[in-house]
């Protein structure tokens, strides 16, 4: 059993014997739902909302920006999912739903001029906002990719302190969010380094330079906008995921490489998925504990 | 060391690779055990009939490219190759597995079912058999590129601006939202 899903299963240990009311709360649902039937826990799995793109406009063979379908050019992106449904500016662009944190993770409206974490309400995931104050979380501050577990590091821990930052810090996506964590950004101790696709969903396709939407994020840095995903690369254990803001595409980079870091927090799954990527029935996971 | 600039010979010369092979696969390279799954097939739900459903996102996928055939559990023939505009236009396809509103996914959703753990191809070939390490079509359009479109090089996972008129493969899905 515990060769069946160890392998993409790693339990965070340290998060595990956090003593607080959280972490407590985290094992009483962990434990409940090692008991829950099988067919139930499928209605119950994390769920994870896919962003829409942003891109609330229509092309054909060679323009962009239409504002009705083409004909001959069905069923393209804009015809589909929120951009369609709610495209409105109120709370982000087109379908995206964001609302402003103050520095207690406090909700704030729209119009606030000064804001520190932008949550998404659509993926339920909670984002930092870069400062301009060359403090601690400045938006030019450049980290190389570090992550010394052998379980999730695709080969290779890399490299220590090879970024240029401020804040007296070692300059590297670890010492960062250790940073950033001492500190409570918003209210909260448990920041990380997003994933590659928890990236991917805030990028605005419907613009470039940058592809995102800078009402809400308008902390991209003053000439780079290359931001380290914690994914990494299956092919090249040197190398990790990028999100390029410039238009949104993503690729690999050399882990040694200075990068920018947006941390995030949260998401529906969090709580579970923290501890098991990928723990969920189907395989016969959880029915093989429960033998 | 040499450091090479992968970003820019890499796209290039893996398809070439591929063709040099005669239309054969290298092997697949899987990493669980240093690289966590992102799309395996403990997410989803085999329908029985050709089709899977990601239990995350609600999406459900046909699990044979377009121009493949469904049959014996398995995907047989050729992924065919669409421009942007005969791929969008699939949809417009016959009903399968007893659905008639399939679609070609946005470039989020396409990234959806990328296997980040794994190469040639980076998707869980249990959940989609006889998948080539290819470079597949979204219905996103492309902001940088009137004459482009977002694609997904399957082979090993990253996006990217593919020219409408270039032939790639076509995987369908539908619900989700």
């Amino acid at each position: 059993m515990q060769a069946e899903y160890g392998k993409s299963c790693r339990v965070d240990a340290t998060t595990a014997l956090t003593p607080t009311t959280g972490a407590a709360w985290r094992w009483a649902g962990i434990l409940l739902t090692l008991f829950w039937a099988d067919g139930a826990w499928a209605a119950l799995a994390p769920a994870w909302p896919l962003n829409d793109t942003g891109i609330d406009w229509w092309a054909d063979g060679s323009r962009n920006n239409l504002a009705a379908a083409p004909a001959g050019y069905p069923g393209q992106d804009a015809s589909q999912g929120r951009d369609a449904a709610q495209d409105n500016d109120v709370d982000g662009h087109a379908g995206f739903s964001f609302t402003k944190l103050d520095a207690n993770g406090m909700a704030l409206s729209a119009g606030a001029t000064s804001w520190s974490c932008v949550r998404d309400n659509v993926t339920g995931l909670i984002w930092e906002v870069k400062t301009d104050d060359a403090g601690l979380r400045d938006r030019d501050w450049t980290y190389s990719w570090y992550n010394p577990d052998a379980t999730s590091n695709g080969g290779a821990a890399s490299y220590r302190n090879a970024g240029s930052c401020g804040g007296e810090i070692d300059c590297d996506t670890l010492g960062f969010t250790q940073a950033v964590n001492r500190t409570g950004l918003c209210g909260a101790t448990d920041w990380r380094l997003p994933n590659r696709k928890e990236l991917q969903s805030i990028v605005d396709r419907s613009r470039v330079d940058p592809a995102i939407d800078t009402n809400y994020f308008p902390d991209l840095g003053s000439s780079r906008w290359r931001y380290w995903s914690s994914s990494p690369y299956a092919y090249g254990a040197d190398s990790a995921w990028i999100l390029v803001f410039n238009d949104g595409s993503d690729r690999t980079n050399d882990k040694s490489n200075g990068n920018q870091v947006r941390l995030v927090r949260g998401g529906q799954a969090d709580a579970l998925l923290r501890f098991c990527s990928e723990c969920l029935p189907g395989r016969g996971g959880w029915r093989a504990i429960l033998r | 060391m040499v450091k090479v600039n992968r970003r820019l010979w890499f796209p290039l010369v893996w398809p070439l690779l591929a063709i040099s092979a005669g239309g054969t696969l290298a092997d697949q390279v899987c990493k669980y055990d240093s690289i966590p799954a992102t799309a395996s097939a403990s997410r989803f739900t085999d329908h029985g009939d050709g089709t899977v459903t990601d239990q995350a996102t609600r999406l459900q996928w046909k699990r044979c490219s377009e121009g493949q055939d469904w049959s014996g559990g398995t995907c047989s023939g050729t992924a065919a190759g669409y421009t942007w505009q005969q791929a969008l236009q699939q949809a417009d396809t016959p009903s399968f597995a007893g659905k008639d509103d399939w679609r070609l996914p946005d470039i989020a959703e396409l990234t959806s079912i990328v296997e980040e753990a794994c190469q040639v191809p980076a998707i869980d070939l249990g959940l989609f058999p006889a998948t080539p390490g290819s470079v597949y079509w979204s219905s996103s359009p492309d902001a940088s590129y009137t004459d482009s479109a977002w694609i997904l090089y399957f082979y090993y996972g990253g996006s990217g601006h593919g020219n409408k008129l270039n032939a790639y493969r076509v995987r369908l899905v539908r619900g989700g939202q």
